[in-house]
């Protein structure tokens, strides 16, 4: 190599073309970057054993063959609805959100007990919920938040309707059942209210193989759906009842997302 | 001839030629990005499939003051990460490897499968933070800067974990590389 001016780049493909990279250009580099020094030293000996990583060139006439066949499938809305841009997908996410808390949450509750709805709670499911999606449906070509971060939001999104149940002060429980129909009733309601949720999420997600961590941050998510249309619906203020007939939907879907995950890659 | 840039903006307006013109340019590299560590041309089939399929339903989402390739290779090793987490396993280093063992090519046949397999070891074996920027750097050309775009880090920092992943490289290789410094034409053209 001449005096010129040289970068990493130049030095990666010298090697790989069989040259060893000198010269006063390559000096300097070298003296300001320690990965080509790396490179290069011992007589380039680890350039040289990079050279010999990459496997051969594959037929690619009947990949491409599948590949069009792959999009050709790629019909209807649920096709339509995953190929919008991000931005767009987060917001349909975000109004079916809305739509569940607003339905579900203001309809009429059985026992017709007072509801007080509780502004930090709602606000603190709702910030959770968004974060959570945010970092699981970023844009598909950019890097994904790391997964460490990842779980502390998934457990944070879980736990969250526990605290709420925990801070739950000055317990109201309206007549008209014991505390196991009370329960249930609430988690089966809070749970049918996350479906409908869980399938716009489905439809917008680009995925075409179920992960696990993905599939444990949308249940997260649909808990704290439900659990927002629940402060909205249920006066029962008891600690317990929201721990159980509350809280436990985020729990029960993480769960049952975990087995279905666990079945489809075993199947595969 | 268009740029990956232009022809990915083709196609996001509705040209599906551009597509397969993308497709022919990039599908044997990201076949050998796979093969790298799947060594089982099944599963890399598979990954570059789903990888033109994200392409194709993210297609709106590329912006065009963005590189396409640092964008592309994004996408891939999020998907092959992600199959790597689903099957809860490392990267492989054997497989169908050992096929080669018995292909005919005498000694120096032999040395160059045995230097491909000590290294597909060693770099199954490096924090996958440094294999991603040495293999996107090394095998597939792209500079530190596109490195950096596609996986949002800073140039300097892609840097740094080249470094560190040919640190860990030259540890892991040790009796390898100094016989590869020991016979600078062994095979390899170099």
């Amino acid at each position: 190599m001449s005096g010129e001016p040289v970068d990493c780049t130049e030095i990666r493909d010298a090697l790989l073309a069989g040259s060893a990279p000198a010269g006063p250009g390559v000096e300097d580099h070298l003296r300001g970057c320690e990965g080509c020094a790396e490179l290069l030293r011992g007589g380039g000996s680890l350039g040289r054993i990079l050279s010999r990583a990459d496997a051969p060139d594959a037929e690619h006439a009947t990949l491409w063959a599948s590949v069009e066949g792959a999009l050709r499938a790629e019909q209807g809305p649920r096709a339509w609805l995953r190929s919008r841009v991000t931005p767009v997908r987060l917001l349909i996410v975000v109004i079916a959100a809305l739509v569940v808390v607003g339905v579900g949450g203001l309809a009429a509750e059985p026992s017709g007990g007072p509801i007080e709805p509780h502004p930090i709670g709602l606000g603190a499911f709702t910030f959770a919920g968004i974060a959570c999606l945010w970092a699981f449906l970023t844009p598909t070509g950019r890097p994904r938040v790391r997964s460490g971060a990842r779980l502390l939001l998934v457990l944070a999104a879980l736990v969250l309707p526990f605290a709420f149940a925990v801070a739950s002060r000055a317990p109201l429980v309206p007549a008209g059942g014991s505390f196991a129909e009370l329960a249930v009733s609430c988690f089966t309601y809070g749970s049918l209210l996350a479906v409908p949720f869980l399938a716009v999420v489905w439809a917008v997600d680009r995925g075409d193989r179920p992960a696990w961590m993905l599939s444990a941050a949308i249940a997260a998510v649909a808990g704290l759906v439900a659990n927002a249309a629940l402060v909205l619906h249920c006066g029962n203020t008891e600690p317990a009842h929201l721990a159980a007939g509350h809280a436990g939907i985020g729990v029960f879907f993480v769960a049952l997302g975990a087995l279905w995950v666990g079945m489809v890659t075993r199947r595969s | 001839m268009r740029s990956d840039e232009e022809l990915m903006l083709a196609y996001a307006g509705g040209d599906a030629a551009a597509f397969k013109e993308l497709f022919e340019r990039y599908a044997p590299k990201l076949e050998r990005l796979m093969l790298r560590e799947l060594y089982a041309k099944r599963e890399a089939d598979d990954l570059v499939q789903q990888t033109f399929l994200q392409l194709h339903r993210a297609k709106l989402d590329f912006d065009p003051s963005q590189r396409f390739r640092p964008w592309l290779y994004t996408i891939a090793l999020n998907l092959k990460r992600e199959h790597f987490r689903r099957r809860r396993r490392r990267p492989e280093v054997l497989g169908d490897l050992a096929d080669e063992r018995a292909a005919p090519g005498g000694a120096g046949a032999h040395e160059a499968f045995e230097a491909k397999r000590s290294l597909a070891w060693a770099l199954a074996r490096i924090p996958e933070e440094n294999r991603a920027v040495i293999e996107l750097h090394w095998f597939d050309g792209l500079s530190f800067a596109e490195i950096a775009q596609g996986l949002g880090i800073g140039a300097v920092a892609a840097k740094v974990r080249a470094h560190r992943g040919y640190q860990r490289l030259r540890k892991l290789l040790g009796d390898e590389l100094e016989l590869v410094a020991g016979n600078p034409r062994d095979g390899t053209g170099i």
